[in-house]
């Protein structure tokens, strides 16, 4: 395997991680509560 | 006076955010207990209030809009205020707390505490705001009108306070009048009849008591609205607003574009040239550059976007917009409140859906959240101007109008009809219930704050570029990889070479140069991507979709953009690698499918831009549906109704067009 394809497959490896670990991850900016109308249902 | 208690008991209730808790601070100091009230989480805050001499207890209420009992807040308030509230005596006063810079809301829930039969003392909050904004409320006429007294507080300052105190022992004992003619029996009553009262006194109330030092400029606004919320008038120039916008989008982004299309395409080539030969190399231009590129070449078109959205907004015209839907809105059932979150959705679907959270009832509010996405999303923009850019550039209209603005308007105005005929049926069906009335305050028209017009551009531009860098960035890393994975090894293209040249007879280099050509056109077609785009060619094939499409449909479910970013890739990687890089639309124009033909149409590119305005094409937003309607079947259902909506309308689309003889 030469260099060139080494750093190819780690830049890969790291954007999988990357997309992943986005995927997963809480969405604290979608938690912000404000103004939640009555019987909203969103469950606050 | 109720003896049956030693201590006054006072209640003090207002809306959300009127002041009601500061007020409750500054009057009972560090004293105060806070519990749950039994069995739920709603806050209970109760303290002691010195009433020049008399201990009174101060029962703070939960933040209130009305007294509907329709939310477990509202039914706390009110059983507090019956006397129903296990551990708290009836109230003897209650103190309404007031924000008087939003007179007519707050006044709404002063109106339903006259019903008690309850003392009401109304503390009137936010006196310097309102002040500030050159307005001026004559007290005494506000007490006159709603048979109450009226004391103006600051609690930072501890104005009114004893003045507040004097008048709760006064009020003690007293029997309020309900200052407002309602008669449940008339014919005209309806069944929002009770509420039209209210606000058609509140209204009154609001005009004989409160003045505008801005006069003139209401005047003024007055004569304009005659004509910008016109029944007719007002439409027709609401869609031309929208038409010189886009064509404005349209005109003054292409020079800016060109520029940057021209910027990657040299970054493209430079790099090429500087670097070894090699996957690196190919991960870099084909990759990256022309993934982020492909995108990022659209930022002027955002920037412009917003840029007018704000103008819009801060002149007060988006207001009249809103005001000239309401009408057609409330016809089909949505509330007026869901104007505001289907606006913001033009933007982005992810804050229009989370501020449908100010629409009380929970059949309107998912009604909303459930059309949000119809309305073209800045995301879709790169997607619409690829299609028109590649086919429909340079066409005109009467000789001015440019066919791509055209095409603009119609997509954001196909996609505004579909969110009102998807919210008639919603709410016909699965969301039955019917539409709660809805007052507006139209503010006066001004000229528009630059700074705030910048500022707006400004995040949306930092907003943009961030998601290019990271989301579009790393997707487009692994499309490439997707489209370039598994490759042919060095043997296998030795051993291709050794067969071609038993057949061809020819000289070995001919041959090894023969089987790199064959071995680097098949790796798309065999590559990860390209499989899963043979996969699903049967199923969008009667669409006019091949496998190469297929790929770019399936990876804009991650982000839309990146529909931009595939083509941008897939036109690159095929190519060869002496060619210079030609610009996206070219690539779009020129792309052959397998035998040679052109794959993109005009016809093509109408049907991506509708299937791109009607599917469901965002996981983001699936996950905010998903949180604010606090289970999964939403989302779900809205990915298959949506997407179901996109397949049927393409179909008919190009079939359609085709039988026409459009294809």
């Amino acid at each position: 395997m030469t260099f060139q394809q080494i750093v190819v497959l780690a830049i890969i490896g790291v954007a999988i991680f990357f997309g992943i670990s986005k995927a997963v991850a809480k969405r604290k900016s979608f938690s912000t509560k404000t103004d939640c109308g009555d019987d909203c249902g969103c469950g606050k | 006076m109720d003896g049956s208690h030693k201590s006054l008991t006072v209640a003090l209730a207002g809306n959300p955010n009127a002041g009601k808790t500061t007020l409750f601070n500054s009057l009972t100091g560090l004293k105060q207990k806070i519990a749950n009230y039994p069995g739920v989480t709603v806050e209970r805050k109760e303290g002691p209030w010195q009433l020049n001499g008399k201990a009174a207890n101060l029962i703070d209420l939960p933040g209130l809009y009305s007294l509907e009992a329709t939310s477990l807040d509202e039914q706390i308030a009110r059983q507090v205020i019956v006397g129903e509230q296990a551990g708290i005596p009836k109230p003897d006063v209650i103190v309404a707390v007031v924000d008087s810079t939003n007179l007519e809301r707050n006044l709404y829930l002063v109106t339903q505490l006259f019903e008690f039969g309850i003392p009401v003392v109304i503390a009137l909050t936010m006196m310097d705001v309102f002040e500030k904004q050159k307005h001026q409320i004559d007290v005494e006429m506000l007490s006159t009108l709603l048979k109450v007294p009226v004391i103006p507080v600051t609690a930072k300052t501890a104005r009114g306070r004893n003045e507040l105190a004097k008048k709760v022992i006064e009020a003690i004992g007293t029997k309020p009048e309900i200052p407002y003619a309602y008669d449940a029996a008339a014919e005209n009553a309806g069944p929002h009849g009770k509420i039209f009262a209210r606000y058609n006194f509140i209204s009154e109330v609001v005009q004989d008591s409160v003045w505008h030092d801005d006069h003139a400029k209401h005047r003024v606004s007055e004569k304009i609205d005659r004509v910008l919320t016109h029944k007719f008038f007002g439409l027709v120039i609401l869609v031309g607003v929208l038409l010189l916008v886009f064509q404005a989008i349209f005109s003054w982004a292409q020079i800016p574009m060109d520029l940057l299309q021209s910027a990657f395409g040299g970054l493209q080539d430079l790099t090429r040239a500087s670097l070894p030969p090699g996957i690196l190399t190919d991960l870099i231009v084909d990759g990256v550059i022309a993934g982020v590129g492909g995108v990022v070449v659209f930022l002027p078109q955002i920037l412009l976007l917003f840029l007018f959205i704000s103008l819009l907004e801060d002149s007060g015209y988006m207001a009249r917009a809103a005001f000239l839907m309401d009408k057609l809105m409330s016809r089909v059932g949505l509330h007026g409140k869901a104007f505001l979150p289907l606006m913001s959705s033009f933007a982005c679907a992810i804050p229009g859906i989370m501020a449908t959270r100010t629409i009380e009832s929970r059949r309107d509010r998912f009604a909303t959240i459930m059309v949000a996405p119809f309305m073209s999303c800045s995301a879709r923009l790169p997607v619409y101007t690829l299609m028109i850019g590649a086919f429909f550039t340079g066409r005109y209209v009467l000789g001015f109008v440019s066919v791509g603005a055209l095409l603009l308007v119609m997509m954001y105005a196909i996609g505004v009809i579909t969110a009102i005929i998807a919210a008639f049926v919603l709410k016909r069906t699965l969301l039955k219930a019917p539409p709660p009335p809805f007052v507006m305050e139209l503010p006066p028209y001004r000229v528009p704050n630059l700074r705030t017009v910048f500022q707006n551009m400004w995040t949306r531009a930092g907003l943009f570029l961030k998601k290019a860098g990271t989301v579009i960035l790393t997707l487009s890393i692994i499309l490439w990889a997707l489209m370039n994975f598994p490759r042919q090894s060095q043997a296998d293209i030795d051993n291709a070479a050794i067969e071609i040249q038993k057949t061809c007879n020819c000289t070995p280099e001919e041959a090894q140069a023969k089987a790199e050509t064959e071995a680097k056109s098949n790796i798309l077609q065999h590559s990860v991507a390209g499989r899963i785009g043979h996969a699903i060619e049967p199923v969008i094939k009667p669409l006019g979709y091949d496998w190469r499409i297929g790929i770019g449909l399936m990876s804009a479910y991650a982000a839309r953009e990146v529909f931009v970013s595939t083509m941008s890739i897939l036109y690159s990687v095929g190519k060869d690698e002496g060619a210079e890089s030609e610009s996206l639309l070219a690539g779009v124009r020129n792309a052959k499918d397998d035998n040679g033909n052109l794959i993109w149409t005009p016809l093509l590119g109408i049907s991506t831009m509708l299937f791109f305005l009607f599917a469901m094409q965002c996981l983001s937003t699936l996950a905010v549906v998903r949180r604010e309607t606090n289970s999964w079947r939403w989302p779900l259902f809205m990915l298959a109704y949506m997407s179901t909506l996109a397949y049927v309308v393409c179909l008919a689309v190009y079939q359609g067009g085709k039988a026409l003889g459009y294809g």
